[in-house]
């Protein structure tokens, strides 16, 4: 290697030069088979978002149309249809009425579990989250039966019911968390100044860990807005939510309609993806059940 | 306040307090006039928390009874009882800031606004917080913290106030000062404290009166002066000396007129006693003194190291393979003596305290003799 000026450079310089381009070349190489990869797996979700502003024929073109005129049209006609308003409505009421019932029932569980730790709090936390540990197809025949017994089928009150019990026992983990992390000094310091205990429940807690409630909130609703088996099973044309309507559709006629699908899919993802976005670090605390809190 | 002899505001009466199987608190009694800064003095984990938080209504008794200004309030919960609370972990609410967090116990109680801007003024001046009212406790140093969990507990109208050893881990100068405002205040609200710590000289600079709790129980309690100058027991002794006291195994001989103790450093006599046997010897650091000439009084104690203390000297011996403690001032002369590495040392008999090493019992004590 020489310099500019004509003179050969310094060995060091060089031999430090090359390896430093050796390691640039493998991260080149480790990054591009990433970016592979992750483009493997994204592309389902990017050719539905694509479909959503293309014409069925463009749609089914081969080879795939990547530059086109992106079209609206496809969305203008879902929302024609009376169903979907209703279907949107659904998955909304479903999904928040559930999961903030759940979050209140839970934050009174878990205070208790924390504070007055009753007897086998250790075993009732343990069964509380075995529920979610079973296949839920295992259960849909006896829900079915006892939900039909109940008369709760096809009615909002029955499904909100089940998703409140689909979201407690996760809130109730990550809630317990956070009310272990805030000391008892704290509830005790309310008492001996004359707080009620439910001032201390409300005023002195719950300020302590909002973070554990927006996580349990942020973890719940994408299971409950995701879910599809109970809701099919337990549910109907009343109180069908999206992904029940994106399944019923892509069957109706005999065809795939897949503008429909794929503007509908396209409908339905962005809400969450959204919300994920802005709260992307309430999902670790989640996923540890509250165990891990030092990012919120 | 009236000032009658026998107005206390807290009485507990053989309290018992069991966790599991383990006896934490065992017939514990104890008396709180007011007015009074009333010092519980023990060894950490001697349960002075647990004596505290009974006193609060935080915990209930298994046993006993607990009078709080002439109601029985045993089974009573901690809303009912009006105490102001300095909790040993701060417990300052992260989340409000530091104005909030003093204001607290008294927007709790709905006192009216003049006086809770009144008891802010007055307590944050005392606690010298004012520049910090307006941060969050995430923002305050440990000695801060400390400082504003202090005045929260104090920014309350009641008569009563806990604190449970609050200036434990504070830098020395800080602790100082604070030990000096805290007797102050007390005093100026004309209050009653109680106070827990299990630092002697805390105990010692603060306390009118002391309840030594030892092994489960209040051991003994009363004027802190009569304590510390006459203890029941080697118990009493032991809390309160700062530096640590002297115990020295011993025993104790009777002739038809006199007892006498022997230990490793002499032979004292003592005031007369029934009782034989092994005794616990307490002798205060102060109240080893060395001798001006080699004299055929007292023994000969080796150095071992010193200990500078700011203001004086502590001094390490050892005599007749015991290990004794003194205490000189910074510029007392003897110190030439300590340097030596060796000297002469002895004790007044009237310094001794006899104890009886199975009950901890004050036997006797030291003869008072006529000076040489």
């Amino acid at each position: 290697m020489t310099t500019p000026d004509g003179t050969s450079s310094a060995d060091l310089p060089s031999v430090r030069l090359g390896e430093a381009s050796q390691r640039d070349r493998r991260w080149t190489l480790a990054s591009l088979f990433s970016w592979v990869v992750a483009l493997i797996f994204f592309a389902p979700i990017a050719w539905i978002a694509m479909s959503a502003f293309k014409t069925t024929g463009q749609i089914l073109s081969v080879p795939p149309l990547f530059i086109f005129q992106p079209t609206l049209e496809n969305f203008t006609e879902m929302f024609q249809d009376p169903k979907i308003p209703k279907f949107f409505f659904n998955s909304v009421l479903l999904s928040v009425g559930s999961v903030l019932i759940a979050i209140a029932v839970s934050f009174l569980a878990a205070y208790s579990f924390s504070r007055f730790k009753p007897p086998g709090t250790d075993f009732l936390m343990f069964l509380l989250l075995s529920t979610r540990f079973v296949p839920a197809a295992a259960f849909v025949i006896p829900f079915f039966q006892l939900f039909g017994i109940l008369n709760f089928r096809n009615t909002y009150v029955g499904l909100i019911i089940f998703y409140v019990m689909f979201s407690v026992p996760f809130s109730v983990w990550i809630l317990k968390g956070f009310i272990d992390g805030v000391s008892q000094r704290f509830d005790e310091t309310g008492l001996v100044n004359g707080a009620s205990r439910a001032h201390v429940i409300f005023r002195v807690v719950l300020p302590q860990v909002k973070p554990g409630l927006v996580a349990a909130f942020v973890f719940n609703i994408i299971f409950v807005w995701n879910e599809f088996l109970f809701n099919f099973q337990l549910g109907g044309t009343d109180t069908n939510s999206i992904p029940v309507a994106l399944f019923t559709a892509l069957y109706q006629g005999g065809a795939v309609n897949w503008t429909y699908v794929s503007a509908l899919g396209t409908a339905y993802v962005l809400p969450l993806a959204v919300l994920i976005y802005f709260f992307q670090k309430y999902l670790l605390v989640g996923m540890t059940f509250g165990t891990v809190r030092g990012e919120v | 306040m009236t000032q009658q002899g026998e107005n206390h505001v807290l009485r507990l009466e053989s309290v018992t307090k069991v966790y599991g199987d383990t006896e934490v608190l065992k017939d514990v009694g104890v008396t709180v006039r007011a007015g009074d800064f009333y010092v519980i003095s023990g060894q950490p984990s001697s349960g002075k928390s647990v004596l505290l938080r009974l006193i609060l209504g935080l915990e209930l008794p298994d046993l006993g009874s607990i009078n709080l200004r002439g109601e029985v309030v045993t089974g009573e919960g901690p809303q009912r009882r009006n105490i102001g609370y300095v909790p040993q972990s701060f417990a300052l609410f992260p989340n409000k800031s530091v104005l909030d967090n003093i204001t607290y116990p008294m927007r709790v109680d709905k006192t009216s606004k003049k006086i809770i801007e009144e008891t802010l003024e007055r307590v944050s001046e005392l606690l010298n917080i004012r520049d910090l009212l307006d941060k969050k406790p995430g923002q305050l140093s440990g000695g801060q913290k400390q400082r504003v969990a202090i005045a929260r507990g104090l920014a309350k109208e009641t008569d009563i106030f806990v604190l449970d050893d609050p200036l434990v881990g504070l830098d020395f100068k800080l602790r100082e000062r604070l030990i000096d405002d805290l007797k102050k205040t007390r005093a100026a609200l004309g209050v009653t404290f109680i106070y827990s710590t299990s630092d002697s000289l805390e105990a010692l600079l603060l306390a009118n009166r002391v309840g030594i709790l030892f092994g489960g129980t209040i051991m003994e309690e009363g004027e802190l002066d009569t304590v510390y100058d006459e203890p029941g027991n080697s118990a009493s002794m032991a809390t309160l000396g700062f530096p640590s006291v002297n115990f020295l195994d011993g025993l104790m001989m009777k002739s038809d007129t006199e007892s006498i103790a022997q230990c490793p450093i002499g032979s004292f006599p003592m005031n007369p006693t029934d009782y034989e046997g092994p005794v616990v010897l307490g002798i205060r650091p102060e109240h080893i003194e060395i001798q001006s000439e080699d004299s055929a009084q007292g023994f000969l104690a080796q150095v071992l190291f010193t200990e500078d203390v700011g203001g004086s000297e502590i001094i390490y011996v050892e005599s007749n393979n015991e290990r004794l403690i003194l205490v000189l001032g910074a510029s007392d002369p003897q110190l030439s003596k300590v340097r030596t590495g060796e000297f002469a040392a002895s004790v007044q008999p009237e310094h001794i305290v006899a104890f009886d090493p199975n009950t901890l019992q004050r036997i006797s004590e030291g003869k008072e003799s006529s000076r040489v």
